[in-house]
């Protein structure tokens, strides 16, 4: 990486953006990497962290049961939403809008009873898929660094690609053991083995926000009428006004069974209620996601008072399907199980060329004396190490936080946020080779040490489940323990010292 | 990081800094023209027209980026952004009148 202007050549100039685009915007990408694999198992994780909830639900009589349960529990919403279970989670969701300037409220209801009573109070996986392009800042802040974020990203794999000469070979190369080479050899197996998967994650995450970000098309083309946009764009999605007039909802059971008759048969993905006890209540029907590639594939919608249909409408449009498949294959919602893994685990590798990236921006230098690289060095370790021992900690407060404290699921962020903050100020003190050591060592301590904790709490785990069938909690302490064996490998590594790099103490 | 290459001249930094502005705030303004012009140039209804050209513009935008360090000067990372960004955007106000 040069640092002067970039004007030698292509390869040159695409070597220095790549670097540079990477040191400034590593950190943050692999944050938003990293949680985005974990938000391959949102429903997964989401059922680890909710372990009273053990009874398989029946999705369309769980969507019925969330709506009654609303209806009952909250009456005066702006707007219902009920999330189906399905065969990733157990539990129906049902979310409110109190108000146009409240917050949305959320609850993860008993399958069986249709309430939340009973279940722990957690985010749950949705922490991890919000942080992904939220970041937990206010809308739209967050949205906008996330985008921002991906295309960094985009940008830094189209340089990455140019920037290489020999990207065949290097499916073959891994020399280790030597220094900087190493990391080099780790950093282009882990982004060119997996390459269309990177490339489609970038390019299809930030697609997904362009609503947001470039919405100069439609705003021109609709003169700045959101409402004519959305009637075009979103046809059969029907608006009304509140009439002020109470109500009841008609019959949910009815909708339900119309709506599977109008998709064909394929399953509810979520319900969402508009003006929820008035005369003047929508009532729209989404299919289900893990249907087909395409994101928001069909949508019936009912008047809410009388359950006559008012809309329909199956994506047929060639632009609008090309970006809900594009979408779609962002959200992977569609793909079975072994799609999940290969999702999952090329959302590691991407997540791992990041960090080799990271490492190599501060390995390659020898005079790390130097401040700003001493600063990388350090802050590379709690950005990475920290962010896993984060991610620990959330899981560790979910099973050791009260059930009965006040505002439980806040306290579980607090305790990721904090041990985040505690890690990336031990990465600033310590020496690099010292403060990777003891990072992942602790990583090693957090998620081995996890699963006795889980057992311990909920009686639900490896041994236990193993016996009973409990597949998801045996296949979470199997992750949690091959999580613990690699930050233990890697930690060990770095006891061993440094071969290819004399002036160790310089670090210091 | 001033022990490499050959010292920064004024001008080097001046173009760096030209660069690094063409590639975020130019090119960001010219993926938003290429979304607001292509759109009225697309023979397609409105709902459609707007998310392709949605579409496209978000494929111009990193090559905006790229194309603003791969230039050989500034000044031409600039014009090579200003000029068909100004002919895309007369191109599609014409088409949209």
């Amino acid at each position: 990486m040069s640092r002067t202007a970039p004007v030698r050549g292509l390869r040159q100039s695409m070597d220095w953006l790549h670097g540079w685009v990477g040191i400034v915007f590593g950190w943050l990408i692999f944050a938003i990497a990293l949680t985005g694999t974990a938000s391959v198992f949102k429903g997964e994780i989401g059922d680890w962290m909710r372990p009273e909830v053990t009874a398989p639900a029946d999705p369309d009589a769980a969507l019925i049961t969330g709506l009654r349960w609303l209806a009952t529990h909250a009456g005066r919403a702006l707007a219902w939403y009920v999330t189906a279970p399905d065969t990733r989670t157990a539990t129906p969701f049902a979310m409110l809008q109190p108000d146009p300037a409240g917050d949305y409220v959320s609850w993860a209801l008993d399958p069986a009873s249709g309430s939340p009573h009973g279940i722990r109070d957690t985010l749950g996986g949705e922490f991890f898929y919000r942080f992904h392009f939220e970041l937990e800042l206010p809308y739209p802040w967050g949205r906008y660094l996330a985008s921002l974020a991906g295309m960094a990203l985009l940008v830094a794999i189209l340089s990455g690609i140019v920037t290489h000469r020999r990207i065949f070979a290097d499916f073959f190369t891994l020399r280790s053991g030597k220094g900087k080479r190493s990391w080099l050899d780790a950093h282009n197996l882990l982004g060119v083995l997996p390459l269309p998967f990177h490339l489609m994650i970038s390019l299809t995450g930030v697609l997904m926000l362009i609503t947001l970000t470039l919405p100069w098309s439609t705003m021109l083309a609709y003169r700045h009428d959101p409402a004519a946009a959305d009637a075009e764009l979103f046809p059969g999605v029907i608006v009304r006004e509140r009439a002020n007039r109470p109500a009841p909802l008609a019959d949910p059971a009815a909708m339900v069974v119309e709506a599977r008759r109008r998709f064909g048969g394929a399953p509810i993905g979520r319900i969402t209620v508009e003006n929820p006890g008035d005369a003047a209540a929508v009532v729209t029907v989404w299919q289900h996601d893990a249907a087909q590639i395409a994101y928001n594939e069909a949508w019936i919608t009912f008047d809410g008072s009388s359950g006559r249909t008012i809309g329909f409408h199956a994506e047929q449009r060639p632009a609008m399907s090309t970006y809900n498949v594009l979408y779609g294959l962002h959200m992977g919602r569609f793909g079975d199980t072994v799609t999940r893994w290969l999702y999952f685990l090329c959302g590691l590798a991407l997540s791992a060329t990041i960090a080799t990236g990271l490492l190599l921006w501060s390995v390659g230098r020898a005079d790390i004396r130097d401040w700003p690289h001493g600063a990388v060095a350090r802050l590379t370790v709690g950005a990475i190490a920290g962010l896993m021992l984060a991610a620990a900690g959330f899981l560790w407060a979910n099973r050791l936080l009260p059930a009965t404290i006040e505002a439980r699921p806040i306290w579980e962020v607090r305790a990721f946020f904090l041990l985040w903050a505690a890690a990336l100020m031990h990465g600033v003190v310590r020496p690099p080779r010292a403060g990777w050591r003891e990072a992942l060592g602790a990583n090693a301590l957090a998620w081995g040490l996890l699963p006795l904790v889980s057992a311990l709490t909920v009686g639900r785990g490896l041994l236990a489940g193993a016996a009973a069938g409990d597949g998801l909690f045996v296949v979470a302490d199997l992750v949690f323990l091959a999580l613990a064996a690699l930050s233990a490998a890697a930690a060990w590594r770095m006891t061993r010292p440094a071969t290819a790099r004399p002036a160790r103490r310089a670090a210091a | 990081m001033a022990r490499h290459g050959a010292p920064l001249t004024l001008r080097d930094r001046i173009g760096v800094g030209a660069r690094i502005l063409a590639g975020t705030l130019g090119a960001y303004a010219f993926a938003s023209v290429v979304a607001a012009a292509v759109a009225p140039l697309l023979p397609l209804r409105r709902d459609e027209a707007v998310t392709a050209a949605a579409l496209i513009a978000v494929v111009a935008c990193p090559v905006a980026v790229m194309w603003a360090f791969a230039a050989r000067t500034a000044g031409r990372a600039w014009i090579g952004l200003v000029l068909p960004g100004a002919a895309l955007a007369l191109a599609g106000w014409l088409a949209a009148r």
